[in-house]
């Protein structure tokens, strides 16, 4: 038996922090890839502490649904699921590159596969190009386009911006926006200064980040000018220095998230048989769960 | 030849393989081609085939219990196997590596009995859960006898009639009903004792149920089993506290005595349905009653940590002697307005219940009266120098 356990931060206050996680759980979950599938939260139940003795299943994948390398990839989430002897050295990783450890964990009998981090992977680019798509409703969005893919910044963690500059590359090495860009909140270039970062009319701009909340849904729409009060919401797209703004909310909401998270389980030696192809066809663009753009309040802690 | 009851060739088939069954009181032992019967009722040896079958004949409740245990649900040793057992009152001694039986082995029932109780379906609480198992009634083909099925609703709604509640069949639909309370305010801590009513879920299967549970109350049935097995892993509020890093590593600094508050501030039965085993550290246990609640809480939670990290930074504050002019009524009205709060009662004072100090009207005359231009207590920091 096998089964995957999608780890997540979740929130104390906004109730809408996990549903990403439940979301992109339930696409695997219709697979039928794994005997179990659960998710786990730090900040909500089951607690990371408690999830791996929650399974029947011997083999377990533990994809963490975090952005990028960092705090709670290499030390929160390895020290609460009690993974014997675990070293980030492990994952020989320059800030990119984790993809798994098989370790052991202290108070379970099983043999457990810690996954590098969703946000990291190569299929995450196609996640933020369908997430143009979808916010613009044009699937061969790119020509005469410009994109704006933006991430939290070095605030806490330097991988933070590496992630950001990792996709905004090869999405730039596929020659199929005009302009591609990575913008950050807290350093240069920053977001809010969006408009001057790019030739093109229509600029996308597509968050890395998880789950909607404070940043996603305050801080940047009103930081770019979409709004001047985020609770008035705003248009899509917004007319800003003029250009055309096409803000789509956190890419984690995206259904093709799922896709990430089954290749994450998938490198690590899970048999997920035709699940990829399932879940690709299921989440085509049209099938986004992402594409709400009502404002919603609360703080992401 | 099967019959109405069971499918006597598949015990058969068993019976080649692996020579002995021993379940629940039902024992069968084949030595050859003869067989011997032993229930708790009675014995017979030198069975042929034939025979084995007209004997079983009036003891088929414990020929489809070992079927629905062995092939439905299987499991062995597993959280899900054992809870099911205790749904409907089946003996969990099996599932305990104890020598002796478990503490709830008293009120377990033997197969007849629990067949017929069964029938009428056993109800068991589980926190705010109320959990009945049942025999499947209809002689539907699909569903061989014994199987079970298990339906799943609030305490509050015992005796509510299942077409006043709204009936679902997923698991999954129980992550949606436990986010909000009955106000529609979220609920971070899912054993809070706020689950709302108005719900029922119907002929789950046992995995389903199972489901179900874990979204209304994760990872309650694991612990549950582990204490059963006497395997309960207890963190201590020192060791989780001193595990803690980035903005948690100060709550080790917490005082004893604190912790002590906080667990009667969080922790009780009013406020939690786990049952708080840790302690301040092994062998220095709290003052405050961990509860009564059916399952155990093991360790500190996520909510228990950060509310740790902000007492902990209040403790650090020295403390003041403060003077300020009040009536021994306006003192007691303080009281009640703390009170209040704490008990989260201020929502049932009654708009003109001015007899009540935390009554709405109440609160802004004395604030009206006492509060300075900066809305603040008119208090005076003493020094006695």
């Amino acid at each position: 038996m096998q089964a995957l356990v999608i780890v997540a931060h979740g929130s104390h206050l906004n109730p809408d922090a996990s549903d990403p996680t439940y979301a992109h759980a339930d696409t695997v979950r219709e697979t039928g890839a794994f005997d179990e599938v659960r998710e786990a939260f730090w900040k909500e139940e089951p607690h990371f502490r408690d999830v791996i003795r929650t399974l029947e299943a011997n083999e377990v994948f533990v994809v963490p649904l975090f952005i990028s390398e960092g705090y709670f990839t290499e030390q929160v989430i390895p020290r609460e699921l009690r993974l014997e002897n675990w070293d980030p050295e492990q994952w020989d990783s320059d800030g990119t590159d984790a993809s798994q450890a098989t370790l052991e964990a202290e108070d379970v009998d099983k043999t457990i596969h810690y996954c590098g981090p969703v946000g990291t992977h190569d299929a995450m680019t196609d996640v933020i190009v369908q997430r143009a798509e979808n916010v613009t409703d044009d699937p061969d969005v790119g020509e005469g386009v410009g994109l704006a893919v933006v991430g939290h910044g070095t605030e806490r963690n330097e991988n933070s911006a590496k992630a950001v500059e990792y996709h905004t590359e090869r999405i730039r090495q596929q020659d199929r926006f005009d302009e591609v860009k990575a913008l950050f909140m807290d350093e240069e270039p920053e977001v809010d200064d969006v408009t001057d970062y790019f030739e093109t009319d229509d600029i996308v701009v597509v968050p890395l980040f998880i789950a909607d909340g404070y940043h996603t849904q305050e801080d940047i729409p009103e930081d770019m000018g979409l709004t001047e009060d985020y609770r008035l919401g705003w248009s899509v797209p917004a007319e800003v220095d003029g250009h055309h703004i096409w803000y789509a909310g956190a890419v984690g909401t995206e259904g093709l998230m799922a896709d990430v998270v089954l290749e994450r389980a998938a490198d690590a030696g899970a048999d997920i048989g035709g699940a990829l192809e399932s879940v690709r066809a299921a989440t085509a663009s049209d099938g986004s769960r992402g594409s709400d753009l009502e404002p919603s309040t609360g703080a992401g802690d | 030849m099967a019959t109405a009851e069971f499918d006597f060739d598949a015990l058969l088939e068993t019976l080649e393989s692996q020579s002995t069954i021993a379940f629940d009181g039902l024992r069968i032992e084949r030595d050859g081609e003869t067989y011997t019967l032993e229930t708790p009722e009675s014995e017979q040896t030198g069975l042929e085939a034939d025979d084995l079958e007209v004997a079983l004949e009036p003891r088929a409740a414990y020929v489809t219990n070992w079927r629905y245990w062995q092939e439905t649900v299987g499991g062995e040793g597993t959280a899900r196997r054992a809870f099911l057992r205790w749904c409907e009152r089946a003996p969990l001694a099996a599932e305990t590596d104890a020598d002796e039986p478990s503490t709830t082995a008293d009120e377990s029932l033997e197969v007849p009995a629990r067949y017929d109780a069964l029938r009428e379906g056993v109800d068991r609480e589980w926190g705010q859960l109320c959990l009945t198992a049942r025999l499947v009634d209809d002689a539907d083909a699909d569903d061989p006898a014994g199987e079970r099925v298990y339906d799943l609703w609030h305490v509050d709604d015992a005796d509510t009639d299942l077409a006043d509640l709204e009936v679902y069949d997923d698991p999954r639909d129980a992550r949606d009903l436990s986010t909000t309370d009955d106000d529609g305010r979220y609920r971070p801590l899912k054993t809070a004792p706020t689950l709302v009513s108005g719900w029922a879920f119907i002929g789950l299967s046992g995995a389903e149920l199972v489901e179900a549970v874990g979204f209304f109350y994760p990872a309650t049935i694991a612990n549950w089993h582990r204490e059963l097995r006497g395997t309960l892993d207890v963190d201590h509020w020192l060791e989780t506290a001193e595990r803690q890093t980035g903005i948690y590593d100060v709550i080790d600094e917490l005082p004893r005595e604190a912790v002590e508050w906080m667990t009667e501030a969080c922790c009780v039965d009013s406020q939690c349905l786990r049952r708080r085993e840790w302690q301040y550290d092994e062998g220095d246990d709290l003052e405050v009653d961990g509860g009564d609640g059916q399952f155990p809480c093991r360790e500190p939670c996520s909510l228990v940590v950060a509310a740790a990290r902000k007492w902990t930074v209040l403790e650090s504050e020295e403390e003041h002697t403060y003077e300020l002019e009040l009536t021994t009524s306006e003192l007691n009205q303080l009281e009640e307005l703390i009170d209040a709060v704490a008990e989260g009662r201020t929502d049932e004072i009654r708009e003109a219940d001015v007899y009540d100090g935390a009554n709405r009207y109440r609160a802004r005359y004395l604030r009206a009266k006492r509060f300075d231009d900066e809305g603040s207590l008119e208090a005076q920091e003493r020094h006695d120098d």
